[in-house]
């Protein structure tokens, strides 16, 4: 359905479907899309028509009624619990919304969160998480808690934590929704920075024009399916 | 501050979760706390009464102690002096038998005192514990116990009054049971008319020939005499009184109250803690934290509130033991024994209990779906 998809798709979904109250809410109505390694994806469409759900469901925190969906090698459909636990682990980052940081651990112990459990020694860990706090910026508050960091200061925090494991593609469920213009303008420059330095997909849930303007596809969605797919440039004369 | 001691560990973040409600964490921690109180207080005082029994059975060296047999209470032991003395000098390996009258009466202002009736030829026999003065020579004298003497508050030549007659006291002894030094002493014919007894001991302390077999030799007396009953040691004391027994089970009885009390304690404090924490938790799995992590996690919480309730408790178990051993009458028998055993027991307990009250709620913890968690703000 997309030039970009090919050979090298990192994500592809066919027949993508999942309803919700007995299916008479249709969040994803039967989807076929493919993306490509390294794509930047922004996904745009009204409030509950299925953005937060087709993310949950690439996450595989969420498990779809029918179809298949394939994400960097591993099936969706039918993984056993410990290999979602490695899928999410390991393939994915998530940035939420808002920030959902841990409230009793300090920015670089909520970096190392999802680190736990891997085969990194503790050591490791924390290097890891030092490096990924310099890359955003964070240095200074590395032991600071979120209560007192600002809405930036912990949306980065969450963007070191979805980087924790070398994720594959990056989910973002509208990451500056809850900041201002210029403050959500700056962690863009963030993510498509970093985007574009280790080769990971992004995919970005947003309602903002302007960050879909950076996107490489823009993919616009209602009632639980894409109506139109522009690029970036398309999608700003709009 | 860059090493790996400020890594991220599941050790870390419970301490950080448990430091995060600091009330709630110390008023559970409280609850178990009581339970650890209980169990400390009741086990050192209970090793206490096993302790003295042991001594009591081996006072002045004795191996055996001979009571009747089929009797409900050692005190309601009644054996014929002569009669008695007779048959156990007839075994082969039983050195000397010296009976004694056990007594309880009333005593100057104290309710209750413990009376031991011996031959003035049978005081001191087999080992020496007088620790001031000298042996009674004649019915009017008594030898005090170090812990009566204390009760008492009287020493060497004061004078003690039973049933209204004055008796001298002419010295102090100390053993190793606190039951018999928490006793007066005096002449057995005196003592048997005091009780109405004539003739009558409770029980023979037999000194066995030191090339033979003291269980041997029991077996032999038993097997003899079957209106007898010989203890070797306190583990057979059940033999003649069941005092020790019930008292064990009582402490099995408060420790399993202490289990129950606190595993509700904790099951609830959990239980709401996951639940306030629903979010979190679907964050954690989220970015890929297993269940038996999620789990690990609430049950390590718990156990660091056990732990708290040891820290707590332990001392104030101490305390109460303590006080109780002090309290008129209880300061004449009870000497609580301080050692590891019963804090071990109290730090298994609080441990278990604590993650016993734990289990339903990381089952809960474990059962909670990301994508329905991060839904709800
Ligand atoms: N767990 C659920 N139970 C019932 N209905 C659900 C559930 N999750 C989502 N829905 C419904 O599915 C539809 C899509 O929801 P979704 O959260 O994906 O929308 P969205 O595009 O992310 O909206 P928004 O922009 O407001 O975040 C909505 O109608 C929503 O009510
Ligand atoms: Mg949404």
């Amino acid at each position: 359905m997309s030039d970009n998809a090919g050979s090298n798709a990192v994500v592809s979904a066919r027949g993508l479907v999942r309803y919700y109250e007995q299916g008479r809410v249709h969040a994803i109505d039967d989807l076929d899309f493919e993306i490509a390694t390294g794509e930047f994806i922004a996904i745009r469409g009204p409030s509950g028509c299925g953005k937060t759900t087709l993310l949950n469901l690439l996450a595989a925190i969420d498990r779809p009624d029918r179809g298949t969906l394939n994400v960097a090698g591993y099936s969706l459909i039918d993984m056993s619990g410990a290999e979602i636990n490695e899928f999410r682990r390991t393939v994915v980052g998530l940035v939420f919304q808002l920030h959902n940081l841990l409230p009793d651990l300090t920015a670089l112990e909520n970096v190392q969160v999802p680190m736990l459990g891997t085969n990194r020694s503790p050591r490791q860990r924390h290097r890891r998480a030092r490096e990924l706090l310099d890359r955003i910026g964070l240095t200074q508050r590395a032991h600071a808690l979120p209560t007192v960091l600002s809405g930036g200061e912990r949306q980065r925090v969450a963007i070191a934590r979805a980087l924790a494991n070398e994720p594959r593609v990056l989910l973002a469920d509208e990451p500056t929704g809850a900041l201002d213009s210029k403050t959500g303008e700056r962690l863009l420059d963030l993510l498509d920075e970093l985007q574009r330095d280790a080769k990971t997909t992004l995919i970005v849930v947003t309602h903002d024009p302007h960050i879909a303007q950076r996107a490489g596809r823009v993919i616009h969605m209602l009632d639980g399916r894409f109506v139109f797919e522009s690029d970036a440039a398309d999608d700003l004369r709009m | 501050m860059d090493s790996g001691g400020s890594s991220l560990t599941l050790l870390r973040m419970t301490t950080r979760n448990l430091y995060r409600r600091p009330m709630r964490t110390s008023l559970t921690a409280l609850g178990v706390a009581v339970g650890v109180v209980a169990i400390v207080a009741f086990t050192t005082i209970v090793r206490g009464l096993w302790d003295a029994v042991d001594a009591s059975i081996h006072i002045n060296d004795a191996e055996l102690l001979i009571f009747q047999a089929d009797i409900a209470a050692d005190f309601l032991s009644t054996l014929d002096e002569k009669e008695t003395r007779a048959k156990l000098t007839a075994i082969t390996g039983v050195e000397n038998a010296v009976g004694t009258l056990w007594h309880a009466l009333p005593v100057e202002n104290h309710l209750l005192f413990f009376i031991l009736g011996l031959r003035l030829e049978d005081m001191g026999s087999g080992g020496d514990n007088l620790i001031r003065g000298r042996y009674p020579t004649s019915d009017d004298e008594v030898l005090l116990g170090a812990v009566a003497q204390r009760v008492l508050d009287k020493d060497v030549d004061n004078t003690l009054h039973i049933r209204d007659e004055p008796y001298r006291i002419v010295g102090i002894f100390q053993s190793e049971s606190v039951f018999i030094d928490g006793a007066i002493v005096i002449n057995l014919p005196r003592l048997q008319r005091l009780a109405a007894k004539e003739g009558s001991v409770t029980v023979f302390q037999v000194h066995v020939d030191p090339d033979k077999n003291a269980d041997a030799v029991g077996e032999e007396i038993e097997r003899r005499y079957p209106e007898l009953i010989a203890v070797g040691e306190a583990s057979e004391y059940h033999k003649v009184d069941q005092g020790l027994v019930a008292v064990d089970g009582m402490v099995w009885a408060v420790s399993f109250m202490a289990i129950v009390i606190g595993s509700i304690i904790v099951a609830n404090t959990m239980w709401m803690s996951v639940l306030e924490r629903t979010r979190e938790i679907g964050v954690l799995r989220a970015v890929g934290w297993s269940r038996r992590r999620i789990v690990s996690m609430i049950i390590l919480e718990a156990a660091g509130v056990g732990f708290i309730a040891v820290l707590l408790g332990c001392p104030a178990g101490v305390g109460l033991a303590k006080l109780s051993a002090s309290m008129p009458v209880a300061e004449q028998f009870l000497e609580p024994v301080f050692d590891t055993g019963p804090f071990l027991l109290a730090l298994a307990i609080a441990i278990v209990l604590s993650v016993f009250g734990a289990l339903l709620p990381a089952w809960r913890a474990a059962r909670i779906s990301p994508a329905e968690a991060l839904r709800y703000e």
